[in-house]
């Protein structure tokens, strides 16, 4: 046990070596840029809860891996049908590299999907001005950095100006490494003036993956356009899970997303949404839901740069066995954001006396005429409610089990599509004890 | 009391020579801090041993921290060795002869504030050789309160007479090394307040009106140590609504209270420190450690204070709840104006079973003003069925203020029902336009209005200063709005 314990610069001789197998590695900019965020890794260093936002994550495990590039590996399409989502376009990623004979890309004229990793090679330019939307000077921390050194594919989503997309866009990311290899994503979301669509990522492994996913969102909403983002991370109780998901809002543009948190030993994701156009509304629903030992992170900052903006917030936690969960929401009202409405609710449900729960809920304001709150609850289950049911002849666990439920309910209810809403519906009554009993009450 | 610039730098420059110790003779020792000026504070106050050893400790442990950067303020670096740690109270011939001689501002804000005319002159610090009302009413308090069994004096003077209770309480709950400015104070306080209230007695006066009129000049490194034995009652007011005009920037003070079963301590503060004039320049730095603990069962702790004061406020009035059942409250009103800064809140630790606690704080902003509420809550793993509602409130008036809300929830007990609300606004234009259309001025609306947000925090004053808070409020808004 008195191994010393790693730093990022013991990283270093393998990520080099990773370096060279990268797509784009002959691109000198490319080069240069992913040069430069190693040296931020190194720099910055594995974060230490002495960094008030890693303050509760301790991610010394992970330290203790040896690195490596997952590489692609050959997956049935029977594997993966349960996780497809029916009506949906698809876009299926194995470990992170684009998979063209398990996807089926939209017909759709006004939507492009194309991969990262391609346009890397056919159309380095249109990558080189993708990439320059991520400010490298601006690194969170060193799993963000870690993901920009080894940038290597993902979705590029482009909605047209005008168009309204019918079909949901399903982004299907599987893991399958067992060797704790490190799969980098990076995905952009951009919707067009006018536009509508909804965009899935789902982040998904098989039981025996242990994956250290780091992934990267990018996501602009031009003028007036209207768009539907869900985001499922699902992977295997033994995988890491880092993300950033930033997001930039044009004037009077309404984003919608859903964060669905199930999976991960570690999980983490940083979502950074500003809202930069008057008139922007944005809607953020989240759920985690922890066991065993697991760990789930939420880091959200909500930035209203300009007047007349609207953001909503509502996340969930249920937290059981040993697991810890973490919730920092922050709310930031510029100086001239004036007429700001800010709302963030946060409820958390402990069911075991050893899970932990960490929340913080945070207003910083520099605007006077705005109507901002947040709110925080942590507590248990309603004894009325229980009492009623039970009078009903529930049995006291079955109606504990009832009650999660409905308050997991809240958030799930909140996803409009369809065939996701089933899936997770099913997906969380599988996970409460009774679920039987709970499927055919509701 | 004038030294130069020149002095000080000469006396940083020399080396501490071994036998220094006996040549000081003045009252003023240099600026700068080493052992040997710990050595002089403790042999100046005529210390017992395990005093200096413990000022040492704290002293030693001080040198290996590093101040402090993670709360919402800003300021200049502060340079420890340009500090006098020690000096003796002024004596009343240095002060103004009458009150005439005193800055007619500070009259006016006293008439402002309705402090009788005696009074006046006490803050004011006018020297008073003739018999002085207060003198009488003094003794009478120290009569009643010594039949009681209530010990209530200085720190420096219960080192000597209870030395037995200092050593068992004195960093019992602050402990030496719990953070940089209260390690800073361990090793160099000048003098504070200590309180005893015997098993079973309910203190016959509110501790406030004695020490109001008595007040020491404790200088900037305070210390107050109170001690509520089990079933005990005791209310304790700190500080003063009128201004305090004070040369030291920084004050670190600290404050410890230990509660035994069924024991309830009420202890208020008014804090209105200089807070710096319209360009923020000067002000005081209020870096304040203040620590209940809840050590019996069915003990109580409630924390209310009033912050208009400072440059920079900076502190977390904390309960550690301890024993079953134990109560924590906290009720806050923080004012920032102009260019003042406040990062205040407190720490709710639930140790013990079904404790509960509730906080309520207001933060009002004006002018240039930061206003940040940071507050902990954390129920440990024992606090079976522990409880805590939390409200923060935040007014803003103006468009180049700011307020802000960190408020951290740490639970680690599913039986634990933890709330947590905050809201920030502004005054409404339908309520001054409504108070307006009635004959009320802007200004009085305001207040008005200010008084009635900060409402349930106020009651929870003792009666008379809830009065005064209230003028308090008004006048430390004069010139927000407009």
């Amino acid at each position: 046990m008195s191994t010393a314990l790693r730093q990022t610069g013991d990283w270093q001789p393998e990520l080099a070596t990773a370096l060279t197998t990268l797509p784009g590695n002959k691109l000198d900019w490319l080069a240069q840029r992913r040069a430069k965020a190693l040296n931020q890794f190194v720099e910055l260093g594995f974060p230490t809860r002495k960094t008030e936002t890693w303050k509760y994550l301790a991610t010394h495990a992970i330290a203790q891996i040896t690195p490596a590039l997952s590489q692609s590996a050959v997956v049935d399409s029977n594997q993966i049908t349960q996780w497809r989502l029916d009506g949906c376009d698809e876009v299926v990623f194995v470990n992170g590299i684009f998979h063209a004979g398990l996807s089926s890309l939209p017909s759709d004229q006004n939507i492009a999907v194309k991969s990262l990793a391609e346009l890397l090679v056919t159309a380095p330019e249109q990558a080189k001005e993708l990439l320059a939307q991520i400010d490298q000077n601006k690194a969170n921390d060193a799993f963000d950095a870690l993901n920009q050194t080894l940038i290597r594919d993902g979705a590029v989503v482009t909605i047209a100006d005008n168009g309204v997309i019918e079909r949901p866009l399903h982004l299907l990311f599987v893991s399958t490494t067992t060797n704790n290899a490190i799969t980098p994503v990076n995905n952009w979301i951009s919707a067009g003036k006018n536009s509508q669509g909804t965009v899935i990522e789902t982040y998904i492994g098989n039981d025996k993956a242990n994956n250290l996913t780091l992934s990267r969102t990018t996501i602009n909403a031009a003028e007036n356009s209207q768009l539907n983002h869900y985001r499922c991370q699902r992977e295997s109780k033994q995988a890491y899970h880092f993300a950033e998901m930033t997001v930039e809002q044009a004037r009077s543009s309404r984003f919608s997303a859903h964060s669905i948190a199930l999976g991960s030993a570690i999980a983490r994701i940083n979502m950074k949404i500003v809202l930069a156009g008057q008139g922007a509304d944005c809607q953020l629903n989240g759920l985690y839901l922890t066991k065993d030992k697991q760990v789930s992170d939420h880091h959200i900052e909500m930035q209203h740069a300009v007047p007349h903006c609207r953001s909503d917030q509502l996340f969930k936690g249920v937290m059981d066995d040993q697991s810890r969960a973490i919730f920092n929401g922050r709310i930031l009202v510029n100086k001239d954001a004036q007429k700001t409405e800010a709302y963030l609710t946060n409820r958390n449900l402990l069911l075991s006396k050893l899970a932990d729960i960490n929340t913080k809920p945070e207003l910083e304001i520099y605007a006077d005429d705005v109507k901002c709150s947040h709110g925080a609850t942590i507590g248990q289950l309603d004894e009325h409610s229980l009492f009623y049911l039970q009078s009903r002849g529930i049995s006291r666990e079955q109606a504990e089990h009832l009650l999660i439920y409905a308050f997991i309910n809240d958030v799930v209810d909140r996803i409009t599509l369809d065939s996701l809403h089933e899936q997770i519906a099913s997906l969380i009554i599988g996970r409460l004890p009774d679920s039987e009993f709970i499927r055919e009450m509701v | 009391m004038a030294t130069t610039s020149d002095d000080v730098q000469a006396f940083v420059d020399t080396k501490y020579k071994h036998g220094f110790v006996t040549d000081i003779e003045s009252d003023t020792i240099g600026a700068g801090l080493n052992e040997d000026v710990i050595r002089v504070i403790s042999k100046k106050k005529g210390e017992p041993e395990f005093m200096l050893e413990w000022r040492l400790a704290a002293y030693r442990r001080w040198l290996t921290m590093s101040e402090p950067t993670w709360a919402h303020v800003r300021f200049d670096p502060i340079d420890y060795q340009d500090i006098i740690y020690y000096s003796a109270p002024k004596s009343p011939e240095d002060g103004p002869k009458s009150l005439d001689e005193v800055d007619p501002k500070l009259i006016e804000t006293y008439n402002k504030l309705g402090i009788p005319l005696a009074e006046q002159m006490m803050l004011a610090g006018v020297a008073v050789d003739a018999v002085f009302d207060s003198v009488s009413v003094v003794t009478t308090f120290k009569s009643k309160l010594a039949e009681a069994g209530v010990i209530f004096c200085p720190l420096s003077e219960a080192v000597h007479s209870h030395p037995e209770l200092v050593k068992k309480y004195l960093g019992s709950v602050v402990p030496t090394g719990d953070n940089f400015f209260s390690t800073l104070n361990s090793a160099v306080f000048s003098d504070g307040s200590f309180v005893y209230i015997p098993k079973g007695v309910r203190c016959p006066m509110e501790l406030s009106t004695y020490f109001r009129i008595n007040e020491a000049k404790t200088g900037q490194f305070e210390r107050t140590l109170i001690i509520a034995e089990e079933g005990s009652h005791v209310s304790y007011l700190e500080g003063c609504t009128a201004p305090m005009r004070d040369e030291n920037q920084l004050h670190a003070a600290v404050v410890e209270l230990v509660i035994l079963d069924n024991a309830t301590i009420k202890y208020s503060t008014v804090q209105n420190w200089y807070p710096g004039d319209e360009n923020g320049k000067g002000g005081i730095y209020n870096f304040v450690t203040k620590r209940a603990l809840c050590a019996g069962i069915n003990s109580k702790i409630s924390w209310t204070q009033v912050e208009t004061g400072s440059a920079i406020t900076w502190k977390y009035p904390s309960c550690v709840l301890r024993g079953e059942n134990s109560v924590g409250e906290f009720y806050s009103v923080a004012l920032t104006n102009n260019y003042q800064q406040a990062d205040t809140g407190t720490k709710m630790i639930h140790l013990g079973k079904n404790t509960r606690s509730t906080i309520i704080a207001k933060g009002i902003s004006a002018g240039h003003g930061e206003n940040s509420y940071r507050g902990l809550v954390r129920i440990a793993k024992t606090a079976e069925g522990a409880r805590n509602y939390t409200q923060c409130d935040s007014l803003l008036i103006g468009d180049t203020c700011a307020a802000h809300t960190f408020p951290y929830m740490e639970v680690g007990n599913p039986s634990a029902q933890v709330e947590h609300e905050a809201t920030t606004s502004k005054i409404s234009e339908d309520q001054l336009f409504y108070c307006q259309q009635r004959g009320i001025s802007e200004e009085d609306a305001v207040s008005m209005i200010v008084n009635g947000f900060c409402k349930s925090v106020f009651k929870e004053l003792p009666m008379e200063f809830a009065v005064e808070a209230g003028k308090l409020l008004s006048v430390s808004l004069e010139g927000a709005v407009g």
